[in-house]
């Protein structure tokens, strides 16, 4: 039995750090079947320098600079894979993410979406912040409701929709609350099998306060929705 | 027990809060609950965020809507004790305070229903990796575990 092809997309801008990385961490996964899909969404620095190392084993798509989700947009709109996970260009994957996740979706046919916990970690420049940070719950594994943990089953996209453009930071979000409105069937792995850098350029990072209102908003949103379709509730 | 002298305060560096058409709307970041409190309890988030003492949210409260002050006392009270309990507030001791001008007397009072604070648990875990940006930073940011310093 051949397993199902898995795309990997990768949403990338100014990611020349860390890239290389995050690619090496898809590319030495035990899981047999995958494509790589890159989407540079404008980056100016030498993002495409370092893509090109990889050569023809990672599909490279361009965008003008739109953001992450419409770059997981494009990626998703690409991928030919029956499977499609994602990873930041900044993070990690645990050599069996992609093993484990898939022998969840054997095992479980009704299963939409799965996900791992995640931990972070600093870089070293940010050595007195991790310090700061050493027995704060944001060092432990947590769990991982978001894109960069996510394998999901490419029908699912049809049923949630995709992700929302207009959301720079709640995006991630914003999907998994629609999909669990849609009741996908969604299991989260107790391990951790994916590793979050924290460094001085994280976009949630420079753009706490916005995306603290962005949230906000989002939860409201999905509460709307909630009282909507059940009027006692 | 809370006294009417009490002031709250919002624990902002954990607690992410905005009234949005007339709901307040609260998530607590470190373990991704969320919460909103609709018209009347909206009224008090307000009155919190501006650093009134309870015996003037409780006046607020009494003014705008058709309640007795008892039972505004009563309500006010519970909520305030809510907050506290879901660690969404904090007492506030001293400093500056900038408070909300409610002063404008409404044209009438509006009919009242006891403010509530609506509790969503279910979603904690898909909230709680995104948004909690340890606040690094221009955005401070503390255990709850701390939060009693």
């Amino acid at each position: 039995m051949t397993s199902p092809l898995v795309s990997c997309v990768v949403p990338v801008f100014n990611g020349e750090g860390y890239l290389r990385e995050a690619l090496e961490s898809i590319f030495t996964q035990t899981y047999p079947r995958l494509e790589v899909i890159v989407v540079d969404d404008g980056s100016t620095d030498r993002t495409a320098t370092v893509l090109a190392v990889f050569g023809d084993r990672i599909r490279s798509l361009w965008q003008s600079n739109q953001g992450p989700a419409a770059a997981r947009n494009l990626g998703l709109r690409a991928a030919r894979g029956e499977f499609i996970a994602f990873l930041d260009a900044d993070d990690l994957w645990h050599p069996e993410k992609l093993e484990r996740q898939m022998a969840q979706f054997r095992s479980r046919p009704e299963l939409d979406c799965c996900v791992t916990h995640v931990q972070n970690f600093w870089v070293p420049e940010l050595q007195a912040e991790a310090d700061k940070y050493r027995d704060h719950r944001i060092t432990r594994p947590l769990p991982g409701y978001v894109t960069q943990t996510l394998c999901a089953r490419r029908d699912v996209f049809t049923e949630v929709g995709l992700f929302n453009i207009d959301l720079t930071h709640g995006d991630s979000a914003d999907w998994f609350l629609r999909a669990a409105k849609k009741g996908s069937v969604m299991a989260l792995l107790p391990e951790v099998l994916t590793y979050r850098r924290l460094h001085a350029t994280n976009r949630s990072r420079l753009g706490a306060a916005d995306s603290r209102e962005e949230f906000l908003r989002i939860v409201k949103n999905s509460l709307d929705h909630r009282r909507k379709s059940k009027p006692t509730g | 027990m809370l006294m009417f002298d009490n002031r709250l305060q919002p624990r902002d560096q954990e607690v992410a809060a905005k009234v949005i058409d007339g709901e307040a709307i609260l998530i607590n970041l470190a373990n991704g609950v969320y919460y909103s409190m609709d018209k009347v309890g909206a009224l008090i988030w307000q009155m919190i965020e501006g650093r009134h003492t309870l015996g003037e949210i409780v006046e607020a409260v009494r003014r705008n809507y058709e309640v007795s002050s008892d039972q505004a006392e009563a309500d006010v009270q519970r909520l305030a004790a809510e907050l506290l309990q879901e660690n969404l507030v904090a007492i506030f001791e001293d400093g500056a305070w900038s408070r909300v001008n409610l002063d404008a007397a409404p044209e009438r009072r509006v009919p009242y229903e006891a403010p509530n604070l609506n509790i969503y648990r279910d979603m904690g875990d898909l909230l709680a990796l995104d948004p909690p940006l340890p606040g690094l930073g221009d955005t401070p940011w503390k255990d709850p575990e701390d939060a009693s310093k």
